[in-house]
């Protein structure tokens, strides 16, 4: 199963938590802004990215669309 | 960490101050090594030294505001002990400490001008050896504590700063004094 990582660009301000927390799919890139792919496989490191992102900038969807916490 | 859904005014103001403190001291190392060179003449040295001096405080007063402004923000919960105390800080404590060593290094060399008279000016110019480890320290600490400096942006800094520091410290170390003094003259 595939997951949906969106990251608000106009909300992350680039404290980096979320690369912190899981290096191997998020990074920051040159505008200091984050970036990860579109989409993943690992459930866990997308969502525990998004739990630390103190700006609540990334969301991860599952297929259906729905956003997971 | 908690969710802010405002701007974090706290956090850019920390970021900005940071990079403004650094390429202020950084033009106030390269300035301070032009005058020990004497490559720019004894005609501007007075002038110069008013410049460093005055680089040296604006650089303290900018690492007072990132100090204060990374206190302020809730999500990096920094106290006073974090900001003070090397390796104090709950987040990357090497990284930091680079940063408050750097820090404290800095204030001493800038209340240093105002105690010259007191120290002489050989235990001045000895005491401004520490001016090297705290470019040194800052440099670590802005590459490796802040986000701006992540990826490419990191090392084409060391270069463009670091860059004129070695160079002027090659110069300073491989020139005689006396040949200095003359191609100075010489202007």
């Amino acid at each position: 199963m595939s997951y949906r990582i969106i990251i608000d660009r106009t909300t992350c301000s680039g404290y980096g938590s979320c690369i912190e927390q899981s290096p191997a799919l998020f990074a920051l890139g040159a505008d200091g802004i984050a970036t990860a792919p579109s989409e993943t496989a690992d459930r866990e490191a997308a969502l525990a990215a998004a739990r630390a992102c103190p700006m609540g900038a990334i969301a991860v969807l599952d297929e259906d669309g729905k956003e997971l916490r | 960490m908690t969710l802010t859904a405002a701007l974090p005014v706290a956090w850019l103001v920390a970021r900005a101050a940071g990079l403004v403190a650094f390429g202020i001291l950084t033009l106030s190392t390269w300035l301070g090594l032009g005058m020990s060179t004497r490559l720019l003449g004894p005609r501007y040295q007075a002038r110069l030294l008013g410049w460093h001096r005055t680089l040296a405080w604006t650089g303290l007063g900018m690492i007072g505001l990132h100090v204060a402004a990374v206190m302020a923000d809730p999500v990096l919960g920094f106290g006073l002990p974090a900001v003070l105390v090397p390796f104090a800080a709950p987040w990357r404590p090497a990284a930091i400490a680079a940063g408050v060593v750097a820090g404290w290094l800095t204030l001493m060399l800038a209340v240093s001008f105002r105690m010259r008279s007191r120290i002489g000016q050989r235990g001045w110019r000895r005491l401004h050896y520490a001016s090297f480890g705290a470019f040194l320290l800052s440099l670590l600490h802005a590459l490796s504590a802040g986000t701006d400096l992540a990826g490419l942006g990191g090392p084409v800094v060391a270069v463009v700063a670091g860059g004129p520091v070695l160079w002027l410290t090659l110069v300073r170390i491989l020139t005689p004094r006396v040949r200095r003094a003359a191609a100075a003259g010489a202007r």
